[in-house]
């Protein structure tokens, strides 16, 4: 099992580009709260989640970058997890949405020194693969009619109210 | 804040009041606020009694000495923009913005109107607070609510948000206003495609790449054939693959145009 996490820029989590100082203001949260993740068994649950979890947050396709971080890895810094769907409206994301407890300061500087040995993994998806996949999430089986109202209002999204054009 | 007559008041008063106009409230305090309106539209009597309270509402932030001016809410965001009377916030009001903003960030989706009439109001002194809390230990999604606020306040917020890229913001603070200029209309960028453009060829060139796609991106921005220029001159120094790819996608796109 990992924990997925949106970041500004996966390759910084990566050897040998590793930056222990972006990557620990990647894992900070605000204001002493816990850290939003997402529980993911797989890759492709992984893909699914970011490109939901973008159309949520997103004002337009752009491009986004995510890491997972190991289940292992916050286990040996005694770290809990406890899920969380509060107000999100889509079952995937409310399914897998999760808060990491206990991340103080001094237990992020050392899980950020420790991170380089973990191999993490991290992808970023591009604005074109966002686009399609977005429009594939709204025909989905699981949640395609609640991915298609996070996006209402934004006008950076409308091409997904179109029909899609025929060959 | 002493007002010398409340807005109901003044309103009530003038017998032209179904005439669009711009009204301020009062001469003394003209330069503190104006409350500008198009009350022809307003329609009949009970509702305009309490657009009329609403406005008298709005006047000011309760607790504060910040002015409020205030368009009605279904008048288009650009319409919002007025003079700014005030470019930075005073202290007194922090805690109640402070307040304000940890609820939008704990949101998603589109900004409501009150929100957006709320930071407009403020003028551009509440975009450069919002761009100096961007600064502050946020995680992405707070960065992304903030960018996206900032992108509904485009009226009051793009000359700031201009501002800040050409100093040296962050990078992920770089890539969060990127992203909120790329979402603003492009007749409300018009005036500020020079900029924008010098601002683009800059961080086309940044050290991190994840900056680099962003900025290739938001080449949308730039009408033909400057767009194309930027696009192929970054093409030829580039060397990441992610940002290759952003750039041909980009290219790809004007070809298509």
């Amino acid at each position: 099992m990992h924990y997925l996490r949106e970041v500004h820029n996966c390759k910084h989590f990566r050897n040998p580009d590793f930056n222990r100082e972006s990557a620990e203001a990647e894992l900070v949260s605000r204001d002493g709260t816990p850290l939003s993740v997402y529980q993911v068994p797989d890759i492709a649950t992984a893909d699914r989640v970011i490109i939901i979890y973008a159309m949520r947050m997103k004002q337009q396709p752009e491009k986004i970058d995510y890491i997972l971080l190991p289940e292992a890895l916050l286990r040996k810094f005694n770290l809990s997890t406890r899920q969380d769907p509060g107000d999100i409206r889509h079952p995937l994301l409310q399914r897998t949405h999760h808060e990491i407890l206990g991340l103080n300061v001094n237990v992020l500087e050392k899980l950020v020194d420790d991170l380089p040995s973990w191999g993490i993994q991290g992808r970023r998806v591009p604005k074109s693969e966002l686009r399609d996949k977005a429009q594939e999430e709204c025909n989905h089986s699981d949640g395609g009619p609640e991915a298609l109202a996070l996006v209402a209002g934004r006008p950076g999204w409308d091409y997904l109210q179109q029909p899609p054009r025929q060959p | 804040m002493a007002i010398a007559d409340s807005p109901k008041t003044q309103l009530m008063r003038t017998r032209t009041w179904k005439t669009a106009g711009t009204y301020s409230i009062d001469p003394k305090t003209a330069n503190y606020f104006q409350l500008k309106t198009d009350l022809g539209a307003f329609g009949e009597s009970a509702t305009q009694v309490n657009r009329i309270k609403d406005f008298e509402a709005c006047i000011r932030i309760p607790g504060t000495d910040i002015p409020f001016r205030r368009t009605k809410a279904t008048e288009p965001r650009a319409a919002v923009i007025t003079n700014a009377a005030h470019s930075t916030i005073p202290k007194s009001g922090e805690p109640l913005l402070r307040e304000r903003i940890a609820t939008l960030e704990s949101g998603s989706g589109i900004i409501a109107d009150p929100d957006v009439l709320f930071w407009s109001n403020l003028g551009e002194g509440g975009a450069r607070w919002l761009l100096a809390r961007m600064n502050e230990r946020l995680g992405m999604r707070q960065l992304w609510r903030i960018a996206d606020l900032l992108t509904a306040t485009y009226g009051v917020s793009v000359n700031p948000i201009l501002s800040d890229l050409e100093a040296v913001p962050s990078p992920r603070k770089a890539s969060a206003l990127l992203s909120a200029l790329t979402a603003v209309s492009p007749a409300a960028l018009r005036q500020f495609i020079p900029r924008i453009e010098s601002i683009l060829r800059r961080y086309l060139g940044h050290p991190d790449d994840a900056v680099r796609s962003q900025a290739a991106g938001a080449i949308g921005i730039i009408p033909d054939p400057s767009a194309t220029v930027l696009l192929r001159d970054a093409l030829t120094r580039e060397t990441d693959d992610d940002v290759i790819g952003a750039l041909e996608e980009e290219l790809a796109q004007r070809s298509h145009l």
